[in-house]
């Protein structure tokens, strides 16, 4: 038995599966997007097949092996390192001809590799044929099928990559470019050995390279890959090898050799593939309707008010059903603690403290669940692709790019993932400037506070009162970006160039996967962030200078509030536990909510008679609709929770920035409040 | 072929650029002699839905270049307008896959009709 543990790298086209595969073997629930570029740090997993031990690693997606991008280099590096023994090239079946591209490029690495062809069902799905006799011919290596959403071939593929370790490969059966026509020394000798085979012109220039290189650098790895790269005026190889090819390259050979790459893949396709256009017909179908220069916009809207009638009624019909448990419990355990003779303090900091927090807050699972669901639903489609191009001409006239619309989008789910999801666009310009504008889009954890506030004072109006928060969020975001866009001098424009999956039905399991996960972030979240806020909330309110305190007028909390009311007045927010709640939820927007329980001392605050005592306590204070509404546009824009925060200073990397950003988005929150409140109080 | 009004004809033509050395796809506008007097170069976001269009130059910024280049889009790859929009931005199938692409790159793509 083999003791030392065999390293596989996987890599593969942004989109292809390649995580998904990845997860089906380690076990790990990570998200699969349509969307290139997900994968950017190194993913390692470990597992065992009869008695074998294997290390995965997930390397980033990527189009090619030159040394453009970071992706790029770091793939490549590690792919040329001892580390890895065999080269897992993920390929989406379905798009094999953009996918073949890579793996010429591997095979020319020189390393063991074993082409995984991902999405095999989507295939059979299409109506296509891939022929799996001739392709390893064509290429020389091993091709497995598989799919990782349906999990079939897994086994069969890493035994391919047991059997697959050493570096010479099988004698390819290649009678491609026209061997014939060849008057190349070499001819015969290239086509055994290489997949590849370029002009006649191209490698003599190649083994030109190659004698040189082999005089100057006799241990030297893979001659003809690193002459390749040099024919191709890589830089990095030519920093490393620093010798003087300049008689040799005499024009730009790199479009040549990519030219021929695919030449040599249309080739492969035309021989390996049948009844390819068949199903692409039904997604140009689609297209056609969805991508319409007129009604893709229309459509798109219709979509987005679809989901959220899904996550306000159908969730809040649910909700009902969290609530009565929640009441139901919170009864249960005061009666449980007064039989058992617990102390007031305790039972207030149980009841009032974390029941009435942390319960609080897993009321609004059902709404948070149901968003999510529809958003894997049209990411999983390939639909969410598409809505960059349909919105490219609105986000372009207000100086962003089409894709800044995904985290955008995103940012209605959740700040955190939405400001990760900015890494999607190209320059750093458009990453700052959709990050500074995402944390406007109204995040889901915002909605407790809409739907806890515009139900207690809107009535009928309610969903429309809750409604115009996320409209007024998306339209002070395009008009910070349209202020961005006049104050930028550069003036390129954006240049949209994303990928468009064909639509497919959304498969159950990546929705499961995928919608877990946000749930599982908002309970976690609700379990820690949430837990501890709501204690040191109960600790600020029953806590003052006399110690434990049953009222609130003497606690910490009410000190801190009512420093900062005048701040607070000219916008209608001039009351001390409203500050105060405003203060917590930085910690999470939805503790604004629980916050609100535990400072007006309501426990069952989502319920209609907590409602209507909530309400009745705040009509006393002069809290009125309007106050409520400049309460719910503060939520809206002021600083987003703590774990936003971190992640925006991950993503640009500046806490400088980051404070500035805060800033900004407290003076916004502050004015626009202000608009609101003292404009109505005119009118109303 | 369209005629103006003063026997002016619109036709198509192929013209070397002996400068940057590639081949553009051209109106050319003749007169009833045949000498050219006018040409205009014929750009992606020209391209109707449903046709297939030869790349013959593009004038990009490198980056946007290089991540054309890898996803098989080079000069003398042919491409279909899948869907378009009024202003230029584009859906084009290149080498099977779908692409959707900003207005910035179609108005800079040289292309000739197959």
């Amino acid at each position: 038995m083999n003791t030392k543990e065999l390293t596989i790298g996987f890599v593969g086209n942004p989109n292809c599966g390649k995580t998904t595969l990845f997860n089906a073997y380690t076990g790990a629930n990570l998200k699969v997007a349509n969307w290139p570029g997900v994968t950017v740090e190194k993913k390692e997993g470990a597992m065992r097949l009869h008695n074998e031990a294997y290390r995965l690693v997930d390397l980033p997606g990527t189009y090619s092996l030159t040394s453009y991008t970071m992706e790029e280099t770091v793939t490549r590096q590690y792919i040329l390192s001892d580390d890895v023994d065999v080269i897992v090239d993920v390929a989406d079946a379905s798009a094999l001809e953009r996918n073949l591209y890579l793996t010429l490029q591997l095979i020319e690495l020189g390393k063991p590799v074993v082409l995984a062809l991902n999405m095999m069902d989507i295939v059979q799905e299409r109506g296509m044929e891939i022929d799996l006799h001739r392709l390893p011919e064509m290429l020389g290596i091993p091709c497995v099928p598989v799919s990782a959403r349906r999990k079939t071939g897994l086994e069969i593929l890493i035994h391919t990559v047991a059997h697959h370790q050493d570096k010479a490969q099988g004698e390819k059966i290649i009678h491609h470019h026209d061997t014939e026509n060849s008057s190349h020394k070499d001819a015969q000798e290239h086509h055994k050995h290489y997949a590849m085979v370029y002009t006649d012109e191209i490698e003599d220039k190649i083994d030109e390279i190659s004698e040189r290189l082999k005089q100057e650098y006799s241990g030297m790895d893979n001659v003809r890959w690193h002459a390749i790269k040099i024919l191709e005026n890589d830089q990095e190889l030519k920093k490393q090898y620093p010798l003087d090819f300049s008689d040799l390259l005499d024009r730009d050979y790199e479009k040549e050799i990519i030219d021929q790459k695919f030449g040599f893949i249309e080739e492969i396709i035309a021989e390996c593939v049948a009844n390819r256009e068949k199903k692409a017909e039904s997604t140009d179908h689609t297209d056609r309707i969805l991508t319409h220069p007129i009604l893709g916009l229309p459509v798109f809207l219709l979509i987005m008010a679809g989901v959220f009638f899904l996550t306000f009624t159908v969730g809040d019909w649910l909700k009902g059903y969290f609530e009565v448990a929640l009441e139901w419990m919170t009864e249960a355990v005061i009666a449980g603690l007064l039989a058992a003779g617990t102390s007031d303090m305790l039972i207030s900091l149980i009841t009032d403290g974390i029941i009435a927090g942390v319960g609080g807050i897993l009321t609004f699972l059902p709404n948070i669940f149901i968003l999510f669901l529809a958003l894997a639903f049209l990411e999983d489609s390939g639909y969410m692709a598409r809505v960059a191009y349909v919105m490219d001409g609105i986000m372009g006239r207000i100086g962003l790019s089409g894709r800044a619309f995904l985290p955008m989008l995103l940012g209605f789910g959740c700040t955190v993932p939405a400001v990760m999801a900015s890494r999607v666009l190209e320059n750093r310009r458009d990453r700052m400037k959709t990050i500074l504008i995402t944390p406007f889009m109204s995040c889901s954890a915002r909605l407790p506070i809409y739907v806890l506030f515009s139900e207690l004072f809107f009535g009928d109006m309610a969903m429309v009162a809750a409604f115009s928060m996320y409209v007024l969020g998306l339209v002070t975001a395009i008009a910070a970006a349209y202020v961005l866009k006049l104050t930028d001098k550069s003036g390129d424009g954006n240049m949209l160039l994303i990928e468009l999956p064909e639509y497919k039905t959304p498969n159950a399991h990546t929705i499961r996967v995928y919608v877990w996960e946000k749930v599982k972030d908002y309970l976690s979240k609700a379990g820690t962030t949430i837990f501890v806020a709501s204690l040191v909330m109960w600790l600020v309110m029953n806590l003052g200078v006399h110690g434990f305190t049953t009222d609130m007028e003497q606690s910490f909390g009410a000190m801190i509030g009512k420093v900062l009311v005048p701040v607070f007045a000219p916008v209608g927010l001039g009351y001390w536990q409203i500050i105060l709640a405003l203060i917590s939820g930085i910690a999470a927007k939805e503790v604004v909510v629980s916050s609100c329980s535990v400072l007006f001392g309501i426990g069952n605050v989502t319920t209609e008679a907590g409602m209507g005592n909530l309400s009745a306590l705040l009509e006393s204070m002069g809290f009125g609709a309007l106050n409520a509404y400049a309460l719910m546009v503060f939520c809206l824009l002021y600083v987003p929770c703590m774990a936003a925060v971190a992640t925006i200073r991950r993503e640009t990397g500046s806490w400088k920035w980051t404070a500035a950003m805060a800033v900004f988005q407290l003076l916004t929150a502050w004015t626009m409040s202000f608009l609101v409140f003292q404009l109505g109080s005119a009118v109303f | 072929m369209e005629y103006g009004c003063f026997g002016v004809a619109k036709t198509a033509g192929i013209l070397y650029n002996a400068t940057d050395n590639y081949y553009q796809l051209h109106y050319i506008y003749v007169d009833k002699n045949s000498s050219m007097i006018r040409r205009e170069t014929m750009k992606l976001y020209e391209g109707q839905k449903g046709s297939t269009l030869k790349v013959v130059h593009m004038e990009l910024p490198l980056q946007t270049e290089r991540r054309l280049e890898v996803l098989g889009m080079l000069e003398g790859t042919k491409i279909t307008v899948v869907n378009r929009k009024k202003r230029g931005a584009m859906i084009v199938k290149i080498r099977g896959t779908r692409f959707a692409m900003g207005q910035s790159i179609t108005e800079r793509v040289e292309v000739e009709e197959v």
